[in-house]
């Protein structure tokens, strides 16, 4: 049985639900929404699934309470949109929940190692984000940073920022997925208004040019290994970094 | 004038000699009102030229010094720019880093102005106008200076997340030779009312709910390696000591870079910055994987080796204890497989729990056999293919680190028939003067 939901992560929980509710022991599960493509099998029974959030919520509570590692996994390795990543996930889940533990040190299943290194490519491209996001004032207390991920994981910098910058006004903008992270102080929105994305990130700062002078100057000439920098920050990063940037000219007083 | 960015400039390169980086230890949410949170894990965000991480704004408030340390680009008779920040100006540039993700937070020291009492109470000023003024949330480090008063450490240990005093030189003659300002009483006396104050609090926050944190994230200390005489055991004993006694979180070795005063200090050496990743590769050792610095490093050996990494070298000349059964060993046997770390010794562990490992289930697991093959037997099997004996097996695990200046007279002759055994083995990777095809014996 092939059951295809709707490319949400609750769609996706729902089909859990589903399967197990099912006792589908063959299912296969295909990822529907609107950048997918569905194969209409001739053979093979086909039933959509309903999105219902609170079946999702059961699926995700009891995931969560043999391990937060366990769904942490799972909410990654799904976002990362891997070729064939819910089938593995599906087992993953089977796994775990038969063993009442993360399975993430059983290695030997290649299911395993699959949900986990699309988990890590995930967790690390949000990882890089947290550390390399700069940014910019724009209004009297508002700052905008611009990001490009290959995952979209927007929604798990919003933790981070939204928590540790609460007494500003920010805005990230991810134009690779086209979204808008927005903080006001009170909320936070996610916003897919294209007018948000089209004014370019403006340059001058006047912390940013202080921020250049300080990075040039704290490298001790005798250690300096490009390799080793090209390594640790790589280069698709640095074009919304401010220190690999072009230097800023000073602005008047 | 100074300006704000060329006091940045002087302060920022003024401090870089100090390879503390860390930001982690501390873990506070976000608190109401204020701004920032601090990460147990850290947060390194930039990594500047020469590899080093960047995650807090590293400054001295001032590098006017009083003292004249023959090592120290900031001493009295060095002849270089000068300059000392307002506490408000620091606190400003600071808040207005933090506030667009350049930083986690400050790393403050100090050159002595006047008195190690006077600059650190101008360093307090610091903390307080960023703590209290701007609300700020997020990691301090903020260093002790040699002889302060011990109710200034107080002070320092409400406000920061780390205090901590580098003890520069590791041992008193040295101390004596090349920073005669700073005595060792000096520079011990802080770190024990760290320790002390540190023990209190905890105390206190289990008894009393709303206790202030005293530097919830420890102290660390600092050595030059590479200044003075001192061989890698007589650093690697100070560290365990230090560790033991003031219950450091971290010790951080900081290769000599020659900055100093050329008439008491080397200069005809480059910084040796091999020894410097050495001594943390024992440092971790002896911190985590439990081992004494006695077993790395006696009398017979006081020096670690430039080829083989710390733990591979004991490995090397403790065979007796080896090959390990991967279905046995316990952790702590585990790690002390080249190869091994904690991450693969637990997948072992879990792993093992539902079934007997086979070679290949060891290999399925991810855990790193180029080195560890050697040392382990996995149901029975020995995976390593090779008898286990010195020369031959130094070779093998030899680091891809260093480029060993070997001749191919004496690699033909310290070899055994390496290539004979088993063409397909694998070089360890690095610029080693070997042939690319087997030798033919």
């Amino acid at each position: 049985m092939i059951w295809v939901y709707d490319g949400s992560f609750d769609g996706f929980l729902s089909t859990i639900f589903a399967v197990y509710k099912a006792r589908d022991d063959l299912a296969q599960i295909s990822r529907g929404g609107t950048d997918s493509t569905v194969q209409m099998g001739l053979f093979q029974e086909q039933r959509a699934v309903e999105t219902d959030s609170q079946r999702a919520r059961r699926v995700q509570n009891k995931i969560e309470d043999i391990s937060p590692h366990f769904l942490r996994n799972v909410y990654s390795a799904w976002l990362s949109k891997h070729e064939g990543i819910d089938q593995a996930l599906l087992s993953y889940i089977r796994l775990g929940i038969h063993i009442d533990t993360n399975p993430q040190d059983l290695r030997y299943h290649a299911y395993v190692r699959e949900v986990l290194q699309a988990a890590r490519d995930v967790d690390i491209d949000a990882y890089h984000y947290l550390q390399f996001i700069r940014f910019v004032r724009v209004g009297e207390s508002i700052y905008m940073a611009d990001i490009e991920p290959s995952y979209d994981i927007l929604l798990m910098l919003c933790g981070q920022f939204v928590d540790r910058l609460a007494g500003m006004r920010f805005l990230i903008r991810d134009l690779t997925h086209r979204k808008t992270l927005i903080w006001n102080q009170q909320e936070f929105f996610l916003s897919e208004d294209p007018a948000l994305l089209e004014p370019p990130l403006p340059q001058a700062d006047e912390y940013a040019r202080l921020w250049q002078t300080y990075f040039k100057h704290i490298a001790i000439p005798e250690r300096i290994n490009p390799t080793l920098q090209t390594k640790l920050v790589p280069k698709r990063y640095r074009k919304y970094m401010t220190e690999f940037a072009p230097t800023q000219p000073q602005l008047p007083k | 004038m100074t300006t704000r960015e060329d006091k940045l400039r002087i302060l920022g390169e003024a401090a870089r000699y100090d390879a503390s980086c860390a930001t982690s230890g501390s873990s506070r949410g976000p608190q109401n009102g204020m701004i920032g949170s601090t990460s147990a894990l850290g947060i390194c965000h930039s990594w500047s030229a020469d590899g080093r991480c960047v995650s807090l704004l590293k400054v001295l408030l001032s590098n006017a010094c009083l003292y004249d340390c023959a090592y120290c680009m900031n001493r009295r008779s060095a002849d270089i720019p000068r300059a000392t920040f307002e506490p408000e100006e620091l606190a400003e540039i600071t808040i207005e880093f933090y506030r667009r993700n350049y930083i986690e937070g400050l790393f403050l020291s100090s050159a002595v102005i006047g008195s190690a009492d006077y600059t650190t109470e101008r360093m307090i000023k610091v903390l307080q106008v960023l703590r209290r003024q701007y609300r700020f949330n997020g990691y301090i480090h903020v260093k002790a200076l040699p002889g302060v008063d011990p109710r200034l450490v107080q002070r320092l240990g409400l406000l920061a997340d780390r205090v901590s005093v580098n003890i520069e030189l590791p041992s008193e003659p040295s101390l004596k030779l090349l920073a005669p300002d700073k005595e060792k009483k000096a520079i011990f006396k802080p770190m024990a009312t760290i320790r002390d104050l540190c023990e209190i609090n905890k105390e206190e926050k289990t008894l009393y709910r709303h206790t202030p944190s005293f530097a919830p994230a420890g102290q660390s200390t600092q050595m030059i390696v590479g200044a003075s005489p001192e061989t890698d055991r007589k650093i690697l004993l100070l560290s365990q000591e230090l560790y033991k006694r003031y219950r450091l979180k971290r010790v951080y070795y900081s290769a000599y870079i020659p900055i100093g005063d050329k008439q008491l200090l080397p200069i005809d050496q480059p910084p040796p910055l091999l020894r410097e990743h050495r001594l943390y590769q024992a440092d971790w050792l002896v911190r985590l994987y439990g081992f004494d610095a006695e077993e790395l490093l006696d009398e017979d050996v006081p020096h670690l080796e430039a080829t083989l990494d710390p733990k591979a070298a004991w490995a090397v000349r403790h065979l007796d204890q080896f090959p390990l059964e991967v279905n046995r060993a316990d952790l702590y046997q585990l790690l002390r497989v080249p190869g091994i770390g904690f991450t693969s010794a637990r997948r072992i562990i879990m792993a093992r729990r539902s079934k007997r490992l086979r070679p290949d289930d060891i290999k399925k697991l991810g855990v790193s056999l180029k080195r560890a093959q050697y040392f382990l037997t996995a149901d029975g099997i020995y995976m390593g293919g090779v008898p286990l004996e010195d020369p031959g097996l130094r070779l093998r695990l030899r680091d891809g680190v260093v480029e060993p200046q070997l001749s191919l007279f004496e690699e033909e002759n310290s070899a055994q028939p390496l290539f004979a055994a088993d063409p397909k083995l694998q070089l360890p990777a690095g610029r080693l003067l070997l042939p690319a095809a087997p030798i033919e014996p």
